[in-house]
């Protein structure tokens, strides 16, 4: 298809120059012209066909999003976790684990919460739950290049290890002739990225240590 | 040899078609100009970051803009250029009259600007692929669709014209007195000097305010295209009286 | 039909009067030598003549319209000079295409013609001719425009003789076939004496004389004698030139308006009477004081 186009165009140019040459004598700056809007209709075609990766719009501004966030907090502070799914990055589920005690360890500097739910019935899975989200930078949502924590559940120790990342991101926007009139700014950016929260839904009588991170029991 | 006669319409669509041919260079010189900006652009024309423990987010951002500002640049030289001496006696070594050869230079400057427009918005696609493959950058695309892509064109060619259209006036007074070449940089200088001092703003950001803050696209297309054509009118009543090749 | 009608036409540049007062008319189809010394205002007048420049006052009529930002007097004529300027961009073979489309009565045929005789390269361009090239194409173009009016300013600058003789047999050749108005600017009367119709003679920016070129070759005559002969012939009229030509012989110019009588009465005197030549009268006609240049040298 793309080829098609660049072939029809090709054909264009050429046709062009040859009905051309009979009226203007062709000049190093009509090749220059041609070659220079040649360039750029190529490159529009193909960034067209490249940029296939899309990103969806996330829902609102800064505002909306600081809102739902701190919803978030207090949905899972109450157990509410029904209403958090639409933050729910995953969940993972350990069948049948029958130890005593469960460590959840994570790195030093790993400031996040974790929430734990103590089951009512007899049940012995632990269930674990990501929530949160993960990077939008301008209401755009770029969370499928964020990695996620390893989580790992080994012996007795659950450990959570967040990997480092320095992401690049590379944005073309609108030129300012354009943003004149949708509103859009370039240079007020706002960023949300690392906001999440892990819930544990564990079994009654297991007993929890933490290592560097902070648990808080959710009670229902 | 019996009298022959001619509109003006057709005279100006002579004159319209021997600047394009005569005026070649100056597209040479948008693109050179272009190229330019899009190198300067290369490194994103803002970019911002933002620090957390694990991740680090830097974001580059690509736009046009700069190529934008760099044709307004060229187009007002572009305008300048026209209304000197050497091109209008080359008006006068054929048929004219000192309206048919402004309108066709209009005509010319919006040429010009259409030009000047498209290439530079597209320039942005270019920056994209350059990024892309000479610098192995994943590009994302926030731009808006086709139909941004058409106000963009509409608005960028306002902004050329409304600039040619200040070049212009501002070439035709230098033509007739050469006291102007010094007067504008001094009044230019001067305004932005008391921009600074004044704290209210003064000419200077309510201009911009006036044009670039407008957000209701309909007032834009009036205010630009009013002003461009008072700005166009002055102009040619002032090369009207002008002589020539004297 | 009068093609020019100047009515007290006066041009300032500042302070300097160049053009004083110049009222006349020049017929269709006719070619008129505008003949002056340099800086008497022949350019200025054309420019007139031309629209390029306004009339400080008085009123120009050109194809009974005023010049200045006439499309059809721009349409119906053409200023050739050599200071003609064309876009750099343009090659020599596309200018003639642009002054085809520009002239209704352009002839192809003799401007490519031309073009080829004088050897010009089609791909050559403009601003990188000689002097007498760039003169020589400017009149190619203003011979093959055809234009109803055709000015020349000085069209010959640079040219060498050779191209001069080419040129003005172009010039009345293409003339015969198509008779229009011509006005031919210089200051070398004899080149151009045997092409003109008419000749209008300015000085300071005034006219002279402006009759049929026959009329100027008997307007004055030259009386050649003995001192006393001579002076007494000639006495009370103005003298436009005297010279000593050995001992006591002495040769005057005067106008010519004697009576035939008069005239038989020099013949007795033994006076010599001759035409003078149009260009030599030019020349004492146009000489702030009499005598010219040997004064300059005579310390007596």
């Amino acid at each position: 298809m793309s080829l098609l186009l660049i072939v029809l165009l090709g054909g264009l140019i050429f046709y062009m120059i040859k009905a051309g040459n009979s009226f203007v004598t062709i000049k190093i700056t009509h090749w220059l012209l041609v070659v220079y809007t040649s360039v750029l209709v190529l490159s529009t075609i193909a960034v067209a066909v490249l940029t296939e990766e899309t990103i969806s719009q996330a829902k609102g501004g800064q505002e909306v999003h600081d809102e739902g966030l701190s919803s978030l907090y207090t949905n899972l502070s109450k157990g509410q976790i029904d209403k958090a799914d639409e933050y729910l990055i995953k969940e993972i589920k350990f069948d049948n684990y029958q130890n005593q005690t469960l460590t959840i360890t994570a790195s030093p500097d790993y400031g996040s919460q974790v929430f734990v739910e103590k089951k009512q019935g007899e049940d012995s899975t632990v269930e674990l739950f990501l929530y949160g989200n993960e990077l939008t930078v301008d209401g755009y949502d770029f969370s499928n290049i964020i990695k996620l924590p390893d989580i790992e559940l080994a012996g007795h120790t659950l450990s959570i290890v967040p990997i480092r990342q320095n992401i690049d991101l590379s944005i073309a926007t609108n030129s300012y002739p354009i943003r004149q009139f949708t509103g859009e700014f370039i240079q007020n950016h706002y960023f949300s990225s690392g906001e999440s929260f892990i819930y544990l839904r564990v079994p009654r009588d297991l007993e929890l240590n933490a290592e560097n991170v902070y648990l808080e029991v959710v009670d229902k | 040899m019996s009298l022959t006669t001619t509109s003006l319409a057709e005279t100006v669509k002579k004159q319209y078609f021997y600047k394009l041919k005569a005026n070649i260079d100056s597209f040479s010189s948008l693109v050179g100009i272009q190229i330019l900006a899009i190198l300067f652009s290369l490194g994103g024309i803002s970019s911002s970051g933002m620090g957390g423990s694990f991740v680090n987010v830097n974001v580059k951002y690509y736009s046009p803009d700069l190529v934008l500002v760099f044709t307004l640049i060229w187009s007002f030289i572009t305008a300048v250029t026209i209304t000197t001496r050497p091109y209008r006696n080359h008006d006068f070594s054929f048929v004219t009259s000192r309206l048919s050869s402004s309108l066709s230079n209009i005509l010319f400057l919006v040429t010009a600007s259409v030009l000047g427009s498209v290439t530079a918005l597209l320039s942005g696609n270019l920056l994209q692929m350059i990024s892309y493959l000479i610098l192995n950058e994943q590009l994302y695309n926030i731009g808006s669709g086709a139909e941004h892509m058409v106000l963009g064109f509409v608005v960028a060619f306002l902004y050329l014209m409304l600039i040619g259209a200040c070049g212009y006036l501002i070439g035709s007074l230098i033509q007739v007195s050469k006291l102007f070449v010094l007067l504008f940089p001094i009044l230019f200088i001067g305004l932005l000097f008391l921009e600074g001092v004044v704290t209210n703003g003064f000419i200077v950001s309510n201009v911009y305010k006036f044009y670039a803050m407008e957000s209701v696209l309909f007032l834009f297309v009036g205010k630009t295209v009013l002003t461009a054509v008072a700005l166009f009118i002055a102009a040619i009543s002032i090369l009207n009286r002008l002589e020539v090749r004297r | 039909m009068k093609v020019i009608e100047s009515k007290g036409i006066t041009k300032n540049y500042f302070r300097k009067q160049v053009l004083k007062e110049l009222t006349f008319s020049i017929e269709e189809n006719k070619i008129t030598g505008l003949i002056g010394r340099n800086g008497a205002g022949k350019t200025t007048l054309l420019k007139i003549i031309a629209g390029f420049i306004r009339e400080t006052s008085g009123k120009m009529n050109v194809f009974s319209e005023t010049p200045f930002n006439s499309l059809n007097v721009s349409v119906n004529s053409i200023f050739v000079d050599d200071q003609m300027s064309f876009p750099p961009a343009l090659q020599l073979g596309e200018l003639l295409n642009e002054a085809a489309r520009f002239y209704p009565n352009w002839d192809d045929q003799l401007a490519r013609k031309l073009f080829n005789y004088f050897s010009f390269d089609a791909k050559g361009y403009h601003n990188r001719l000689s002097k007498g090239k760039t003169s020589t194409f400017n009149m190619i173009i203003g011979l093959a425009s055809r234009c109803p009016l055709t000015i020349f300013d000085e069209p010959t600058t640079g040219m060498d003789e050779a191209v001069r003789k080419d040129f003005y047999r172009a010039l009345l050749k293409d003339y015969i076939d198509y008779p229009r108005t011509i006005i031919l600017s210089s200051h070398h009367l004899d080149e151009i004496e045997d092409l003109l119709e008419d000749v209008l003679l300015i000085h300071n920016g005034m006219i002279l004389l402006h009759m049929p070129v026959s009329d100027l070759k008997e307007w004055a005559i030259g009386v050649k004698g003995a001192s006393e002969d001579v002076l007494d012939f000639t006495k009370e009229r103005e003298v436009l030139y005297k010279n000593s030509v050995g001992m006591n012989t002495l040769y005057v110019v005067v106008k010519n308006d004697f009576s035939e009588e008069a005239l038989n009465k020099a013949h007795q005197l033994g006076l010599e009477l001759t035409p003078v030549r149009s260009s030599d009268l030019f020349v004492y006609l146009t000489t702030e004081t009499k005598g010219g240049i040997d004064d300059v040298f005579n310390n007596n």
